[in-house]
């Protein structure tokens, strides 16, 4: 069985926390917008959570089925792009560029598990 | 108590009782059952679709199992008695609705292990950070 260097995973594990911690702080304030019906329907979501906004021409040139799509395709577009600014931790680029240590090996399979499963 | 926290209890007396491996491996085997059943309800809770509405029902709107958008209705009235305003707050109300939907659902497939309703009430502690330090107080880890 191979070793484990337990310091040196406690080490790991503390650094990868205070990473995320630093990046979720910093995307916190972080306000993604969504668009359709040429920007007079717009989504954004952000600290206060989701936010509808529809200009009054919206409601006067659409239909209201017309009115409910564009709604739906600005708050997919905004959360789309909130999704999308997960970063990646030092230690899974590390455990990528070492393919022949067996922790950073399972380390990365966990990872792309839970990343999978957790992306909406 | 909840099936799963019987079958864990079952598990815990064989343990201490001294039983053999085999009479361990039926206890193991029936808390893996229920586990098993308890992610099999959380799947479906995942499958199904989840409505919320706003403005007397008027506006409706429906998310997946992870609370992506699927749908949004306007209905007439609302179309007619809101300003732009009014009809945005409204769809913004409906989304929230359907997503508080999906997560009562969710609390309540999580109550099922223990058998009481989940304690929303008790502040916990957040920052990663300091759950991180806590932890290592705990294991008395003093690298």
């Amino acid at each position: 069985m191979e070793r484990i260097d337990l310091r040196a995973l406690m080490d790991e594990v503390g650094h990868a926390i205070e990473e995320a911690a630093e990046h979720l702080e910093k995307t916190r304030n972080q306000e993604f917008v969504g668009t359709a019906a040429d920007e007079l329907v717009t989504a954004r979501v952000g600290e206060h959570g989701l936010q509808v906004e529809i200009h009054i021409l919206a409601k006067r040139r659409l239909e209201r089925d017309e009115l409910a799509d564009a709604v739906v395709e600005a708050v997919r577009e905004a959360e789309r792009q909130a999704a999308d600014t997960t970063f990646e931790l030092s230690i899974e680029r590390r455990a990528k560029s070492d393919t022949t240590d067996a922790f950073y090996r399972e380390f990365s399979k966990a990872m792309a598990e839970m990343r999978s499963r957790v992306r909406m | 108590m909840s099936d799963i926290m019987d079958a864990l209890a079952g598990l815990s007396e064989k343990a201490k009782e001294g039983n053999t491996v085999d009479d361990l491996k039926d206890a193991v085997g029936r808390l893996q059952d229920q586990f098993q059943g308890w992610n099999d309800g959380l799947a479906a809770i995942r499958s199904r679709s989840y409505e919320g509405t706003a403005a007397d029902e008027q506006v409706v709107a429906e998310v997946d199992g992870r609370g992506a958008l699927m749908r949004l209705e306007i209905g007439p009235y609302a179309m007619r008695d809101l300003d732009a305003s009014g009809l945005a707050q409204a769809c913004t109300e409906a989304i929230i609705a359907a997503r508080t939907t999906l997560s009562e659902a969710m609390l309540d497939h999580v109550a099922t292990v223990s058998g009481e309703p989940v304690d929303l009430t008790t502040p916990v502690e957040t920052d990663p950070r300091q759950l991180w330090r806590n932890l290592k107080e705990t294991l008395r880890w003093n690298g």
